[in-house]
């Protein structure tokens, strides 16, 4: 029974992950580009699930409602007003941008809502339904799992079944030849950047309703987005949810006390062996 | 189209330009705490490096940094017109960095304010994760060094040269005993055999933690439930909760920063894990710390090392507790953090080794601060102890449970003073069951 516990738990800790990575692998595998301000983005999305919750007195899920489009809009603003236009000179200089962005975003956050530990509390955050004897599973954790996976075949779909999503496939694949099919590719390059926006909004309400943040807090949840990005592959996004599978396995097999240490052996070792990700071509 | 983009791009810039700056504020990259010193006296200003964990996880620590500096400088600069040292009055100067919350940053920090500001003292304070690495650039730099709010023992058995440093905070022996009182009140006396749930994490505050209680409890006849410690930052605890489950345990016991705790006593209470009592140092010591915790903070124990109740005064302003704590209020409208009455007593040591020694001469300056004895407002403070070479000086501890006011709001309510009876006037309430704490 407590090998079957310590599966489901690593499997529910997993989706959470995975959601965590999804707006990054997207931007690696489309745009090239290393978004380092990706963590800032899950921790604006946070704080503005917990604000507009507490303020109307609704439930955070529902937040996203008005935080994904918001964070959308923003995210197309700053892809074709900022970033497509340092693009322009190489990739580098644009990562410099998304460094430069996470400093910026931190410290703004930290003016504006103080130092101050927060989470978005629900009724449900210590609920649990019993399945068998000493076998429980977090109404949170399952929760979050759900809205995890919601999120990511979502995705998956919009990316193979409609036009909008094979044009950002093809331009992917190939910048050049989809921008001679006559794709707009900066425009593309919005889009993607808007859906990694609106994915770290739906990140940002799971992360304030699971764990206590701060406006510092962003990096920690970039390092995970990073570990499922490098095992998963960049630009995959079934590979998104493999490897948010497989670190959330390790962390909750290793424990609390070996957890982190067996999560990123695992990553340096995908990265020695299979360093193009599981997915990847 | 062009130019709408064009002006779209000038208006991100701008925008990110203006953050930016005020952002550069905030990381406290420049010297401030400063910004309205007066001019200084002839010779110079005297200067005081302070390393602040202003943001990051420890961030509740630092709170009030800012406004106890102004108290001080203001006091020293203005009332006192300076403090003669080497034949003429200066004024001091306190030059404050961030730390992140961060230990390296923290060690950058105080080796910028000893090479480059070439500051004549300097503060390690607010947790072992600042003071540590504070202390350690004092000692290579032969800087003179107040440590102070971190417990002793990791910051004696953190190195073996403690030359330049004095430190002064409760032992890691004491706050066993004050978290015993309030076993004690919660009705867990010792000998009662209460299984306790140990969660501390690896780094050196919770080592100092674990090794200790890992001792003390068996000797008190209560029955140790250890999973081990764990890195800081942690996702899950679902073997730590486990363990807990099986063994049924009575309290939970350690030193946590606020995701840790938050993380773990969620998952301890999906699990159905219930305990009657529990005391946690670190992320239940201040209210913006506990607001993550929602309702669930009701019932939860610490320690108390200062409030604006207790008895003492200040020997260099004639300030008391209540008055500190009311100036404080009526400023911040918040209650005086407990970290910030330990900042201002660090610059009251500051001043009086400064006045003791007539002069910004390091070694000079390190004996008088050694051989300090007075009352500062979280104390009497006199170096006569020593752990690992460290001279150190104990400090009082109370013990408190979060309770919630008439005022709607959480407070941290004093309820035993057994280790430290002078603070008897300090108590405010007795031990009551909370939402944390029904088994």
């Amino acid at each position: 029974m407590q090998v079957i516990q310590v599966i489901i738990n690593g499997i529910l800790l997993g989706g959470i992950y995975a959601l965590l990575g999804v707006g990054m692998t997207m931007m690696f595998g489309i745009v090239k580009l290393t978004n380092l301000a990706h963590g800032e983005f899950i921790i604006i999305g946070a704080y503005l699930s917990t604000i507009l919750a507490n303020a109307i007195g609704v439930d955070p899920i529902l937040t996203i409602i008005v935080t994904v489009p918001i964070m959308f809009l923003v995210g197309m603003g700053l892809q074709s007003g900022l970033i497509n236009r340092v693009m322009k000179i190489g990739s580098e200089p644009a990562l410099l941008v998304t460094f430069g962005l996470s400093i910026i975003l931190a410290d703004a956050m930290l003016l504006i809502f103080s130092a101050d530990a927060q989470r978005a509390n629900v009724p449900y955050n210590t609920a649990s339904l019993r399945i068998a004897q000493g076998l429980n599973i977090s109404v949170l954790d399952l929760i979050v799992f759900c809205i995890s996976l919601a999120t990511i075949i979502v995705l998956s779909i919009f990316l193979k079944k409609t036009y909008l999503g094979r044009s950002i496939r093809a331009t992917s694949d190939d910048t050049q030849a989809a921008s001679l099919m006559g794709v707009n590719v900066n425009r593309t390059y919005a889009i993607a950047m808007g859906i990694a926006m609106a994915t770290a909004a739906i990140a940002g309400m799971c992360v304030s309703m699971k764990w206590v943040y701060y406006p510092s807090s962003g990096g920690n949840y970039l390092l995970t987005a990073f570990g499922v990005v490098v095992i998963g592959g960049m630009g995959s996004i079934p590979g998104t949810l493999i490897a948010g599978l497989i670190l959330g396995l390790a962390q909750v097999i290793g424990g609390a006390n070996y957890g982190q240490l067996i999560a990123y052996v695992l990553m340096v070792l995908f990265l020695a062996v299979r360093p193009q990700g599981l997915f990847s071509k | 189209m062009k130019t709408v983009k064009k002006i779209a791009a000038l208006l991100l810039a701008t925008l990110f330009a203006v953050t930016l700056l005020a952002g550069c504020g905030e990381k406290k990259e420049t010297p401030q705490g400063s910004g309205a010193a007066p001019a200084p006296s002839a010779g110079g200003t005297i200067k005081i490096g302070y390393v602040n964990p202003t943001t990051g996880p420890l961030a509740g620590n630092g709170e009030g940094c800012d406004w106890v500096v102004k108290q001080i400088e203001d006091y020293v600069n203005n009332q006192m017109g300076g403090i003669e040292v080497d034949g003429a009055k200066k004024n001091i100067k306190v030059i404050v960095y961030d730390s992140t919350s961060n230990q390296q940053t923290a060690a950058d920090m105080a080796q910028k304010l000893c090479v480059e500001d070439e500051v004549d003292l300097i503060v390690a304070i607010q947790t072992p994760e600042t003071a540590i690495p504070v202390e350690a650039q004092a000692e290579i730099n032969e800087v003179p060094c107040i440590g102070i709010q971190a417990p002793v023992d990791p910051c004696a058995f953190a190195s073996d040269s403690h030359d330049w440093t004095v430190h002064a905070f409760w032992t890691i022996d004491n706050i066993y005993e004050a978290h015993k009182a309030l076993w004690t009140a919660a009705g867990f006396g010792p000998g009662t055999g209460a299984k306790i749930g140990l969660a501390f994490a690896n780094d050196a505050d919770g080592t100092a933690w674990h090794d200790t209680f890992v001792k003390k409890l068996p000797e008190d006849g209560y029955t140790v439930i250890d999973p081990g410690q764990y890195p800081s930052g942690t996702d899950d605890f679902s073997n730590v909760v486990k363990a807990f489950k099986d063994a049924d345990i009575d309290i939970l016991a350690g030193t946590n920063i606020p995701p840790d705790f938050s993380n773990l006593f969620t998952q301890m209470q999906a699990a159905g894990v219930q305990v009657d009592a529990i005391t946690m140092g670190k992320c239940c010591l201040l209210p913006g710390d506990v607001v993550a915790l929602g309702d669930n903070v009701e019932g939860i124990l610490s320690e108390v090392w200062w409030a604006p109740e207790y008895p003492y005064v200040s020997a260099l302003t004639g300030v008391d507790c209540p008055t500190l704590g009311a100036a404080y209020l009526k400023d911040n409208g918040g209650v005086m953090p407990q970290p910030a009455g330990y900042a201002y007593a660090a610059l009251e040591l500051a001043v009086e080794a400064f006045q003791k020694a007539g002069t910004t001469d390091k070694e000079a300056v390190f004996k008088a601060l050694k051989s300090l004895d007075v009352e500062t407002i979280v104390g009497p403070i006199k170096y006569d102890k020593e752990m690992n070479g460290l001279a150190y000086s104990d400090t009082v501890v109370a013990g408190g449970q979060w309770q919630k006011g008439e005022d709607g709001q959480w407070h941290l309510v004093v309820i035993d003073a057994s280790l430290y009876p002078e603070l008897s006037g300090a108590i405010a309430g007795e031990y009551k069951a909370g939402n944390a704490t029904q088994k």
